[in-house]
């Protein structure tokens, strides 16, 4: 009895002294971030109290482009909708379901927060980013955020209770799944799992029209397949784990939950692979939207509001979108925050947009001007547009700026697909300004440099600001013309966007 | 389970609290079901791997111990070492072995290619083989009675604080230190804990920060200059010291905890004045282990010719250096103790060197040689091959590269470095735990204080599991 009552007097001195140096550690280390993995405690902190509406993303929130005339977040677009309305975020690249779980059960419970918005990746549910070396990282720096004192979040870094793996186990880990997770597909279907599938890629190539294997699109093609050929598994998968986990904290703590499924390349998707590929991301989307719908979280489903132009990362698998791509995702989420705040929304992100678009698979047309449907060429469909000596004009969109007025935010964002028979296409794409009548501005732009090789389809991107001269004309045209070669047009599209 | 984890941090309290509640009689059976479920947190099917060793030698000690004549005992003998060194070579030796044939049939142009066994090297391996090795001979030689007793058998081979990285101790040692009743101590319990800190304090804070500086340096030499290079190999003399003295350390105090007294295996080696004493006091339970069961076996010193002791010694040094590893690296390493060991004996002979009071000028410079050469040991022990390690030798006296790197080492681990030499100076054929006893109260709580401090808050946090579990 002696001896464990000087034993049980230790160890309350030593409790006592754990006590001493968590405040210590807090007040020396933790509240100035000055020790390692700390970058989580310093993200948190910036979350003001009074903030109301949360966004908690990935890089896809703050990754914009070069171009971009308006370089604002996604959440700050839909911010822009509520003015009166106090909006934050957490926004950590690399970062998933288990990254914002940590991070919003870190949230202080006198916070006001009332809605939060989770962003919801279709490719984080994917065994690549389960088992990204990135991993380690996040979870050294979501460990320091437990609802614990810092001395024992630090002790837990300090006992490693994290993942760590070499590259080779990932690799193992990873190549596991592209073999033995089953894929939602037809049993006809050629390839029994993604590493068949991949290998049948990198041996086969993607043709390009003439037949020939195209290296790009080749190894993009493998990079959709790794990344989207998948099932989720409910029961398993640790993505669906933490947002369940999210959810049932969200009840926890009466916050509107909102899910913002974000925006995938559908398009490139389609080109390189087609349905059989398209057919795997919608089943992991509806199967997503439906189980999140079910559990009472309003799912935003964004999944193909951003078409291929306002992918940033055309080489890659990325949701960092351009000006216009984030803001229609953030349109769709700012419309879905009506049923918690109808009074508070504004329309901030009306575009006014026009939008020009022919695939030339039926005769009708916003455009102006002969189609030229011809067959021997498409980049989609059967039909594509042929512009010629003969036939020298494209078909024209035809903006009047005195319907809208522009201003020099405004922008014309053009978009098509050409392909040349021959090498060094001459052709060119034409804005013209007219007042009165009379042409005041006339500019062109040569397709050479995009064509680069004969009988194979380029795209062809060009953005354009509304300057003075152009916003002085009262209206403007936009075409292709031929100068010497034939070439065709397929896809074309013309979206004018104001501020 | 490592004793650096938030495992071990539950396990260890949970088993002592339950060690002392249970009765003495069924203790073992607590003990024993805590070992398995330790060494099951590794790899479950590799229990298989202790239950057949314990089961064979658990049955050749009591035939053994049946039978008076030594020579009729011989054939249960040679059951236990074909089980236990058969288990080491088919999960430790066997691609070691292949390759090494497939690479000389490559020199004699012969095409032939040997399999590989593509499975992962048991946990601890080498440490409970050699453990219950230990126990067939003595009971072989008459020095021992078999243990009877399955279940305090069974204990003996798989003590978890002993178990995947020794100290390997002795039947007659650690038996019936299980077997006895200890009651709950104060002194056992807070000494207990003094040398699990102290081991934890070595092992994360020292050798886990060094490991970023030297991983950095081995892994890339060409990258950086002679002095970052130099400092690399040194810091890793320390690393691996402090990374298998800490887990001795914690595997003493752990015991303590429950009234075992385990062996010291480190008393200061880098304070020893010759290789001959490096190895009186680096891994003591591998060296004498070794000394018994290899060296006087082969005829000691007591052999006709000194051509034949020199052979004793080489080959014990090449063994013990096989011991540590699959690769020629490590046997290369146990060479250079072997040559510079006949070499010392030489020195000693044909000079007559007189001796030097501890601590003397004379001393301290001997120290340092020693730790010299051990330190120039270490780079072939740490290299993946005996080319990179002569390559990285090459590299300290030749060009520096034209973009080189800089190891950018922290303060921080310079004053704890420091700190831990200081503090192996002050253990001079001391214990850190009897040590602090002469400390007043207030003094040894405030090295608790520095020592919790620096463990939770400086531990290097690279991945690196203790060094010898590789063994």
């Amino acid at each position: 009895m002696k001896e464990l009552k000087k034993i049980s007097i230790r160890l309350l001195v030593l409790v006592l002294l754990l006590v001493l140096l968590n405040i210590g550690y807090k007040k020396l280390y933790y509240n100035n971030y000055k020790d390692i993995n700390t970058e989580f405690v310093e993200i948190l902190d910036k979350v003001s109290p009074s903030c109301k509406v949360l966004y908690v993303g990935e890089s896809s929130n703050l990754t914009t482009r070069k171009d971009d005339t308006d370089k604002r977040w996604i959440h700050e677009f839909i911010s822009a909708c509520y003015p009166e309305i106090e909006f934050c975020d957490i926004t950590k690249p690399a970062s998933h379901a288990g990254t914002y779980y940590a991070f919003l059960r870190a949230l202080p419970a006198d916070h006001n927060i009332e809605t939060v918005i989770v962003t919801l990746n279709l490719r984080s549910f994917n065994t690549v980013w389960i088992h990204s070396q990135l991993e380690t990282n996040l979870q050294k720096n979501a460990l320091m955020i437990q609802p614990y004192p810092p001395l024992v979040n630090r002790m837990m870094l300090s006992l490693k209770t994290y993942d760590e793996y070499s590259d080779e186990e990932t690799t193992a880990m990873v190549m596991d799944d592209w073999e033995n997770d089953p894929l939602p597909v037809p049993d006809d279907f050629p390839h029994k799992n993604v590493q068949k599938w991949d290998k049948w890629i990198a041996t086969h190539g993607i043709k390009d029209s003439s037949g020939k294997k195209d290296p790009d699109k080749t190894i993009l093609a493998c990079h959709y397949v790794k990344g989207y050929a998948f099932q989720i598994d409910t029961l398993n998968n640790p993505r669906i784990k933490d947002f369940n986990k999210i959810v049932k904290l969200a009840n926890k703590r009466n916050w509107n939950l909102v899910f913002n499924l974000m925006a995938e390349n559908v398009d490139k998707a389609n080109e390189l692979l087609g349905n059989d590929l398209i057919n795997i991301m919608d089943y992991n989307v509806d199967l997503l939207v439906d189980y999140y719908s079910r559990r009472g979280v309003t799912v935003v489903n964004n999944f193909r509001n951003v078409r291929n132009d306002q992918f940033i990362n055309q080489k890659w698998t990325t949701e960092h979108y351009a000006e216009i791509g984030r803001k229609s995702v953030a349109k769709c989420v700012a419309d879905s925050l009506k049923k918690f705040y109808p009074d508070q929304y504004k329309n901030r992100l009306k575009s006014g947009n026009i939008q020009f678009f022919n695939d030339y698979e039926s005769e009708k047309s916003p455009f102006q001007g002969k189609a030229n449907r011809q067959k021997k060429y498409a980049a989609a469909g059967k039909f594509s547009s042929m512009v010629s000596l003969d036939n020298k004009y494209s078909q024209t969109a035809v903006i009047n700026n005195s319907k809208a007025n522009y201003t020099s935010n405004s922008k014309i964002m053009v978009s098509a697909k050409l392909l040349a028979p021959t090498k060094n296409c001459s052709g060119l794409f034409v804005i013209e300004g007219r007042k009165n009548g009379k042409i005041t501005d006339w500019r062109s732009f040569g397709i050479k440099e995009t064509i680069e090789s004969e009988e194979r389809w380029y795209n062809f991107n060009k953005q354009i600001t509304f300057d003075k001269k152009l916003q002085e004309a009262d209206q403007v045209k936009l075409f292709f013309m031929a100068e010497e070669d034939t070439f065709y047009l397929d896809n074309f599209k013309i979206e004018v966007f104001t501020k | 389970m490592l004793f650096n984890s938030l495992e071990y941090v539950l396990f260890l309290p949970l088993v002592v609290f339950l060690y002392y509640l249970t009765p003495g009689k069924y203790r073992w059976m607590l003990l024993l079901a805590a070992s398995y479920y330790f060494y099951m947190c590794w790899k479950v099917e590799y229990i298989i791997l202790i239950l057949a060793s314990t089961a064979i030698d658990y049955y050749a000690g009591i035939r053994m111990s049946r039978i008076s004549r030594k020579r009729k005992r011989r054939p249960y003998l040679i059951l236990s070492l074909v089980v236990n060194l058969g288990l080491l070579f088919s999960f430790k030796y066997f691609n070691f072995f292949t390759d090494s044939l497939n690479l000389a049939f490559e020199q004699f142009n012969i095409m032939a290619e040997l399999p590989e066994l593509k499975v992962m090297l048991p946990v601890g391996i080498s440490f409970y083989t050699f453990q219950t090795l230990s126990y067939t001979i003595e009971v072989y030689k008459g020095n021992q009675q078999a243990d009877h007793h399955l279940g305090y058998f069974a204990l003996y081979v798989s003590y978890f604080p002993q178990l995947v990285a020794g100290p390997i101790e002795r039947y007659d040692r650690l038996a019936p230190q299980l077997r006895k009743t200890t009651k709950l101590r104060y002194k056992n319990i807070s000494r207990g804990l003094r040398l699990v800190l102290y081991g934890l304090f070595i092992k994360m804070v020292i050798a886990d920060n060094l490991a970023i500086y030297v991983d950095q340096i081995y892994a890339t030499p060409e990258k950086y200059m002679s002095g970052d290079l130099l400092t690399g190999i040194f810091f890793y003399s320390f690393q691996i010291y402090a990374d298998f003295h800490g887990y001795s350390t914690i595997a003493i105090g752990t015991a303590l905890m429950m009234g075992v007294n385990l062996m010291n295996n480190f008393k200061t080696p880098y304070l020893s004045a010759n290789v001959m004493e490096f190895w009186k006091r680096w891994h003591i339970s591998l060296s004498t282990w070794f000394r018994d069961y290899v060296y006087i076996p082969l005829g000691g010193s007591r052999v006709k010719t000194k051509s034949r002791w020199w052979f004793n010694i080489m080959a014990v040094f090449l063994i013990s250096g096989l011991w540590h590893g699959a690769n020629w690296t490590f046997v290369f390493w146990g060479g250079i103790f072997g040559v510079v060991y006949l070499i010392e004996y030489l020195i000693r002979k044909l000079f007559r060197p007189s001796e030097v009071k501890k601590f003397s000028a004379g001393h301290l410079i001997r120290i340092l040689v020693n730790f010299l050469i051990v330190t120039f040991a270490w780079i072939f022990f740490r290299s993946q091959s005996i080319d990179d390690a002569f390559g990285m030798i090459k590299r300290l006296g030749g060009q520096s590269p034209d973009q080189a790197e800089s190891l950018d080492i922290k303060l921080y681990v310079w004053i704890f470095l420091g700190f831990f030499i200081l503090s192996d100076v002050l253990l001079y054929n001391k214990r850190f735990d009897k040590m602090l006893d002469k400390y007043h109260i207030i003094m040894r709580w405030i090295i608790y204080a520095i020592l919790i401090w620096a463990v939770i808050v400086y531990a290097g946090i690279a991945k690196n599991p203790f060094i010898y579990f590789q063994f």
